[in-house]
């Protein structure tokens, strides 16, 4: 059994094997609010524009740069975080214009187009070490008091962080059921030529999500950074797979499936970094991905739509 | 189609290989000066490794220069990126013996890539003073091997004496999956089993994970007198950050390596937990050298002339392997200006003797003390840094352990000093 | 559509000749644990590597059968990649763990630097040769033809009576064997093996040499390879010493190839050399070969 040669003992006493079970819970929550953020994101946009777009991770990296010179210049975190949020979203809305569309037009493979996007993290994620350098950053401690309830030990940080996750998720859950706009997006995700024989302008739709996700992004770049306390450039690509995991396994393009996903993915790694070696943090999200996708890649909450799509 | 790929990436590898090994073989000195080639990071995550490693060697070259030159040659230090990584290494060291002309000694070659560049050193016949600290080189019969700083097992070790000394008796260890920190492991099992120190738990933890809530919550349950934790930077602070979340901004005594004695280290993690945490509970552990010979402020005064090293003076005050490349360094020029040639093949003869206590000898704490002795016709024994070197028949010394203490970013105080026989005891 | 996942099966060839020929982990110190540990033979430990390389290459080919969106299978190769590389590098005790394995030894140890290394060059020169011979034969007589109409029109080869299932496997097992022999030849020279060698950023240089040379023409690879390998990633290190800002010299020859994979997909998809189209009976009639991968449909 691989790491059998270490010593590792264990000597937990049941209530607090009880209480840790309940603790690491408490984490999984406020880590799965940043995942669901992140992943919505990127559900969003792939659902609209049915574009796999790994750069994501590293547009997630460019926000909590931007975040670290707003706040060097003086800045409150939480206005760093949706400034950095519009301007990470506006970024993405350059990417899909300057590349991702030319080549849709051209009509690029979808696998040359994640070959693309690939190469396109990579190039963003080198152009913040050309920029800011590849040491460690930090916004410094910003966590704020420790809270306890519930047995859960936060910080207020991570509280604040759930609280605008879950704002973030009414307002998108309004936005798509009571507005035109939400409706025409639903539409254009269920069936781009359908709704543009309807007459909805599926690319002005497609710029207005890849807007909203790279707001998404960018603000759960920042989550992470205020979270993680440290950080340098490879942060969002580190934490693009467990996000990709909570959308595979809420169903690729669907928002809430996303939200439930993070929390998932959230949980479920966190408790198993507690009672497993924690060297495999990161393999149970490779799983659900891999698992998923295999055998289920319509996801837990797609639809029969979505699965047609998603057959070759 | 893409099935003949990495063959021709091997061919092209084994070319350049080839083409390096042939430009190597001529070893009578060339016009210009004579290179020592620092092989350590200077790209990656690691390369604030490469720049602390890279200061001593302008430290001695400038005064090697001062004092005129080896043979009438100048000494310049030339950096070799070993990338951090032990693959990646063998292109850029092999490229490096190809090309670098008089390249006739090698520092750094640090615990990550040892295991790959060390043989290609040896092979190329070019005298190296290595700062890795993998056991397997505690008994090397690689000719051109020198070591002037202990294995990782026997700073594991030490770590535990220091933890037993301050009385603790239940330790938990948390190490981050890399060479370095698993290379202590065996070490300190074996010294906690001699000490009856106990080891709550001994887990490994991934770099830069998003949080370690999870493991840090199991730690606490364990009820630890104090922390044996090794990690990069990042993860050290996020680490940190969850434990003191957990505990109300309570944080265990920590004990760790003396690696960890950077501005990024402390950086990090003051943001993370605070200034207060850093100088109060905080025990770095490597090894030892006495800042308050001559030999420490000339090597300190030349890493404040130097612009580029000016910055790291107070950094490197307390940092063991620096140290033993600066002394390393000066003991090469001086075996070979007893051999009076810089071919590693000569010279390496006479490194024992650079050393060694002999009746009659000057004791010469520089290289222009050295070289100036040895004009007039004396014999000589190098006291550097380091203290009184003796290398045992496989080229390694090992001297004192010390625990080490932030006193600010960039500047610590030794706490506690160790002999390097009580350590050795543990691992026997 | 090219397998993203293949490094794994030159670390798997690589691990192979590793724990085969290095003997028992409690050598040089025991600082260093891996499973197995024999001392075998150079050809012996090889041709182990090959069928290891070719077992793990089915493997991760029973993942493909799963007829799924191209992007979907990228993805999931991809994630294949990034966690055998964790799960290797978490388990210390396997395969070395994150430090991996060591001390490797070179089939020439016992020559000198020089002769050894030019002994290698023309041993792998003649492994280059005869994997290029196996590899004509196999693309270019009936199996070829076989295997080029399956991955033009998976469905039209399927109705002339070929098996998809098995020829896929077979194409993955002859694959993962050569990939497991470049592992091995690879690990035997460099003399140390890391999870930190086959990253998957190692897949995108990999994947940039075949699009900059020109998928489907075994020239444009290696020449590809040649271009990315020496000429980049080694090229940038003779650039003078911008070093005042640690890590540009490094970030400039990631966004070089990251560009320059963009560029080409965009701008000359068949690469520098386009796949030279067998003729079968009458001569190909105009522009027969290029841009299959980006024009077709608009």
């Amino acid at each position: 059994m691989p790491g059998a040669g270490r010593a590792r003992p264990r000597l937990i006493y049941k209530e607090a094997l009880v209480h840790l079970l309940v603790q690491s819970i408490g984490f999984g929550v406020a880590a799965g609010a940043v995942l669901a953020l992140g992943a919505v994101g990127f559900t969003l946009q792939f659902g609209i524009s049915n574009v796999l777009n790994i750069s994501y991770g590293s547009l997630m990296s460019v926000g909590a740069f931007l975040g670290l010179f707003m706040l060097g210049l003086g800045l409150n975190i939480w206005l760093v975080m949706v400034i950095g949020g519009l301007a990470v979203g506006a970024c993405s809305v350059v990417l899909n214009r300057g590349l991702i569309t030319p080549l849709v037009r051209k009509g690029m493979a979808p696998f040359g187009l994640v070959i693309v996007t690939v190469s396109a993290g990579i190039v963003l994620e080198y152009v913040i070490v050309a920029v800011a350098g590849p040491a460690t950053q930090t916004y410094g401690n910003r966590s704020g008091a420790t809270l306890n309830f519930l047995g859960w030990t936060l910080t207020t940080a991570q509280v604040v962080i759930f609280a605008i996750t879950v704002v973030l998720m009414l307002g998108l859950h309004l936005l798509l059921t009571r507005t035109q706009l939400g409706r025409a997006m639903r539409a254009t995700s269920a069936n781009r030529t359908l709704a543009r024989s309807c007459g909805i302008a599926t690319s002005r739709i497609s710029d207005i999500a890849w807007f909203m996700s790279g707001t998404f992004c960018g603000m759960a770049g920042i989550a992470l950074a205020i979270t993680i306390e440290s950080f340098d450039f490879t942060l969002g690509s580190i934490f693009l797979i467990p996000m990709i995991a909570a959308a595979v396994l809420g169903g690729v393009g669907q928002p809430y499936g996303a939200m439930i996903g993070g929390m998932v993915v959230g949980i479920v790694s966190s408790v198993s970094s507690a009672y497993w070696d924690p060297a495999y943090q990161s393999v149970v999200a490779f799983g659900i991905i891999i698992v998923m996708l295999l055998v289920r890649p319509r996801g837990l909450f797609g639809s029969a739509t979505a699965t047609r799509k998603l057959l070759a | 189609m893409r099935k003949a790929l990495v063959l021709p990436l091997v061919g092209v590898m084994a070319v350049v290989a080839g083409c390096g090994s042939t430009a190597s073989t001529g070893k009578a000195i060339k016009p210009g000066p004579i290179n020592i080639g620092v092989i350590a990071p200077f790209s990656g995550p690691a390369a604030e490794f490469g720049t602390l490693i890279s200061a001593p060697c302008y430290a001695a070259s400038d005064l090697i220069n001062q004092a005129g030159g080896i043979l009438g040659h100048k000494v310049q230090c030339t950096p070799v990126d070993d990338t951090g990584d032990p693959a990646d290494a063998v292109p850029n060291v092999t490229r490096a013996i190809a090309t670098i002309s008089n390249f006739d000694l090698a520092v750094g070659l640090e615990t990550n890539t040892a295991a790959t560049t060390v043989p290609l050193v040896n092979r190329a016949q070019i005298n190296m003073v290595t700062t890795n600290g993998l056991t397997n080189y505690d008994t090397t019969t690689d000719k051109y091997f020198w070591r002037l700083t202990p294995a990782d097992d026997a700073n594991g070790a030490a770590m535990v004496q220091y933890a037993y000394n301050r009385g603790y008796k239940r330790i938990a260890v948390v190490f981050e999956n890399n060479s370095t920190d698993t290379g202590n492991t065996p070490g300190i099992e074996k010294a906690a089993a001699k000490l009856g120190v106990k080891l709550v738990t001994n887990t490994t933890i991934p770099a830069d994970a998003s949080s370690y809530s999870s493991v840090a919550s199991t730690v606490i349950s364990l009820h630890p007198q104090a922390i044996i934790f090794d990690a990069d930077p990042q993860s050290t602070a996020t680490f940190l950050s969850n434990y003191s979340q957990l505990t109300g901004g309570k944080l265990p005594p920590m004990i760790t390596a003396t690696d960890s004695l950077t501005p990024d280290w402390y950086n990090a993690v003051s943001a993370a937990v605070g200034t207060g945490f850093i100088f109060n509970k905080v025990d770095l552990v490597g090894s030892y050298f006495s800042t308050s010979t001559q030999a420490f402020y000339t090597y300190r005064n030349a890493l404040l002339a130097n612009p580029k090293t000016h910055a790291l003076a107070d950094t490197l005050a307390t940092v063991g392997p620096p140290a033993s490349i600066y002394d390393g360094i000066n003991i090469m020029a001086l075996a070979m200006l007893m051999a009076k040639s810089a071919d590693p093949t000569v010279y390496n003869a006479y490194v024992n003797d650079v050393v060694t206590p002999k009746a009659g000898a000057v004791v010469v704490d520089t290289f222009a003390a050295g070289k100036k002795a040895l004009s007039e016709g004396k014999k000589i024994q190098y006291v550097g840094v380091l203290g009184p070197v003796t290398f045992n028949k496989y080229h390694n010394f090992a001297g004192a352990f010390a625990a080490a203490r932030f006193t600010g970013s960039t500047t610590s105080v030794n706490a506690a000093i160790m002999p390097g026989s009580e350590i050795s005891k543990l691992l026997g | 559509m090219a397998n993203l996942a293949y490094i794994v099966v030159i670390a798997a060839g690589a691990y192979t000749y590793g724990i085969l020929t290095l003997g028992p982990d409690t050598g040089n110190g025991g600082f260093q644990q891996y499973v197995l540990g024999y001392r075998l033979p150079f050809f012996v430990a090889v041709i182990a590597a090959a069928v290891a390389g070719a077992v793990v290459g089915v493997l991760i080919g029973v993942t493909g059968l799963k007829r799924i969106r191209q992007d979907y299978q990228a993805m999931v190769m991809l994630v294949i990649s990034i966690m055998a590389a964790t799960v290797i590098g978490a388990a210390p005790s396997f395969l070395g763990g994150e430090p991996g394995l060591s001390l490797i030894p070179n089939p020439f140890a016992n020559l000198s630097p020089a002769t050894g290394d030019w002994a290698y060059v023309a041993m792998v020169a003649f492994a280059c040769v005869v994997g290029y011979l196996v590899m004509r034969r196999f693309t270019s007589g009936p199996m070829g033809r076989a295997l080029r109409a399956m991955r033009d029109d998976e469905h039209a080869a399927a109705a002339m009576g070929f098996s998809i299932v098995k020829m896929r496997l077979l194409t993955q097992a002859v694959g993962g064997a050569f990939g497991g022999v470049s592992g091995a030849l690879l690990v035997a020279f460099i003399g140390g093996w890391s999870p930190g060698a086959w990253a998957y950023v190692e897949t995108l240089a990999l994947l940039t040499a075949v699009i900059v040379g020109g998928m489907g023409n075994d020239f444009g690879v290696s020449l590809g390879t040649f271009v990315i390998a020496v000429l980049l990633l080694q090229g940038v290190q003779f650039l003078p010493q911008i070093r005042s800002h640690t890590g540009l010299t490094e970030a400039i020859g990631w966004m070089t190839l990251g560009i320059l994979t963009i560029a080409f997909l965009w701008l000359r998809p068949q690469g520098v050399f386009r796949e030279r189209r067998p003729r079968y009976g009458q001569p190909a009639v105009g522009n027969a070969g290029g841009g299959e991968v980006a024009e077709g449909h608009g």
